[in-house]
């Protein structure tokens, strides 16, 4: 039983006078309980298009996202998605931010909700920031912010645009190892969307290739490096030939959107 | 250095220009460059003025009459302004409806129209509540609008997808963050209703700071008409200075450099 199902999924934008952008076309991808499955691709090839389709923020023009076996036609919060640029809430400080998703919601006691929070906060690092706002705060502060908003809901799938596509690299690595942690404690499906080959290779346990505009899926490629890793992986000469299968499917593609 | 000779130096670079323009136009109307009768000194105004506050206590009805005034109509507008801007924001219709409206209505001054309120209402409270009130919607409601379509889709997906409703929506992501917008649409109508209260009473009124200046001008006191002329400027300064604490308290959150509201 799929925890994600992709049916033959299409998404076009239409408007008006310019041409139609067909961003996905016959998208099938199934997506079981407990993997993490990254996605690489060149730029506009419709990769966000396809979380935003799953957390039900856009609708398919063709085909069916089903969870659970249930089809998607409406945002969830038992889907959670943490977006390029964190997109956090500037006039909430960092406490108030994390706290917002349990707020909204209203099924937990005040006080719990708030143990919840500063859990939260600590489990992504940020214990003693609470009060800041997010302009005070470091592009990966900010990042940890919206993770934390994100995983406080407990959704049963994680969602993740290019979440460390604004973080400096060092920053990034630590982040990339603080995700895995986050994820080996609970093994919930997430979809990680990324530019970066040795991350998707890295963070994964199936890397999914897309081509350019109009976006397939190319190829899947199934990582069995175990874990927990620890970025030794990146040494081992499997690495380095599945990233040069990967780097060519891709480069293919790039080459077609010049 | 020690500390009053630097507050004092302090002081001075930051309100030379008033100092300054206080000591020229003593000494201008001392030395009888300009006639006193015209130009009565600084220091007469202020006593003029201090009479007035203090002595027999003349000006503050008119005072009264004024901010009554001025509130009433800027509140008026605000409340309609921030109501019709979100209904424009949300609904393509309310926007393809009251846009062509008020890019006619928003440029043309409405104080020219005063006289028809005039006309219809009389001299009293209505006729300048409503010119304020009118004058004052339109920053509030062009503004609001642009706050609210400037908010970014990604938050209130951000919202969405964690499960809050349309109200909740509105209220913890569309208003907090379309505020500093209609908070600069709120001082501009503050620094309209201010002129409007003051150039209403002027036309036509029986009382307030605007009346208080004609009156005085009418009879030839020139030290209570100048009097009159430092209370306002006083109050629209102290008016400013208390929505620039404002926003900063309002907006902890956000990078706003020091901006002053216009004032003519």
């Amino acid at each position: 039983m799929y925890k994600i199902e992709i049916q033959d999924v299409s998404k076009v934008f239409r408007s008006g006078k310019s041409p139609d952008i067909v961003a996905l076309k016959g998208i099938r991808l199934n997506v079981k309980e407990g993997e993490f499955v990254t996605i690489v691709g060149p730029s506009g090839c419709g990769k966000s298009t396809l979380l935003y389709l799953i957390a039900g923020l856009e609708v398919p023009t063709e085909g069916q996202i089903l969870i659970d076996g249930n089809r998607v036609n409406k945002p969830d919060p038992k889907v959670g998605i943490v977006f390029q640029e964190f997109r956090i809430f500037l006039w909430r400080t960092v406490f108030k931010n994390v706290l917002f998703g349990l707020e909204v919601q209203n099924k937990l006691p005040r006080d719990r909700q708030v143990a919840l929070a500063k859990k939260y906060i600590e489990m992504v690092g940020l214990s003693g920031f609470e009060n800041r706002y997010p302009k005070e705060l470091s592009g990966g502060m900010k990042q940890r912010v919206a993770i934390a908003q994100t995983l406080i809901c407990s959704p049963e799938i994680i969602l993740m645009d290019e979440p460390l596509g604004s973080v400096d690299s060092l920053t990034r690595e630590v982040l990339q190892h603080e995700i895995m942690r986050l994820w080996e404690k609970e093994r919930k499906a997430i979809l990680f969307v990324t530019h970066s080959i040795d991350e998707a290779i890295f963070l994964g346990t199936r890397v999914v290739v897309f081509s350019a505009r109009p976006g397939v899926i190319r190829e899947t490629f199934d990582i069995d490096f175990p874990y927990p890793r620890t970025g030794e992986e990146k040494n081992d000469p499997k690495f380095g030939k599945l990233r040069s299968r990967i780097w060519d499917v891709i480069e293919r593609e790039v080459v077609k959107t010049k | 250095m020690n500390l009053s000779v630097r507050f004092i130096i302090g002081f001075v670079k930051k309100w030379y220009p008033l100092i300054l323009l206080i000591c020229v136009w003593e000494l201008v109307s001392r030395t009888k460059m300009v006639d006193p009768f015209y130009l009565p000194p600084f220091t007469l105004s202020m006593k003029a003025l201090l009479e007035g506050l203090f002595v027999n206590g003349d000006i503050w009805l008119h005072i009264e009459m004024s901010l009554f005034r001025a509130v009433a109509g800027l509140i008026s507008s605000i409340i309609v302004g921030t109501i019709i801007g979100l209904l424009m924001a949300r609904y393509a219709s309310m926007n393809s409806f009251l846009d062509p409206l008020i890019s006619i209505i928003f440029p043309t001054p409405k104080l020219a129209l005063f006289p028809v309120l005039i006309f219809w209402f009389g001299i009293g409270q209505v006729s300048k509540i409503l010119l304020i009130g009118m004058t004052c919607f339109f920053p509030v409601v062009v503004n609001t609008y642009a706050g609210v379509k400037n908010v970014d889709k990604y938050l209130i997906w951000n919202a969405t997808t964690k499960g809050a409703s349309g109200r909740q929506i509105l209220q913890k992501v569309i208003l907090p963050a379309a505020m500093p917008f209609i908070f600069t649409g709120i001082r501009v109508a503050s620094s309209f209703a201010f002129i409007l209260i003051v150039a209403s009473e002027m036309i036509a009124a029986n009382d307030g700071l605007g009346f208080f200046i004609i009156a005085a001008e009418r009879t030839f006191n020139s030290d209570v008409m100048f009097a009159g002329i430092i209370l306002i400027g006083v109050l629209g300064f102290g008016f400013d200075r208390l929505i620039l604490y404002l926003q900063k308290r309002l907006f902890v959150w956000r990078d706003i450099g020091e901006e002053r509201a216009p004032g003519i």
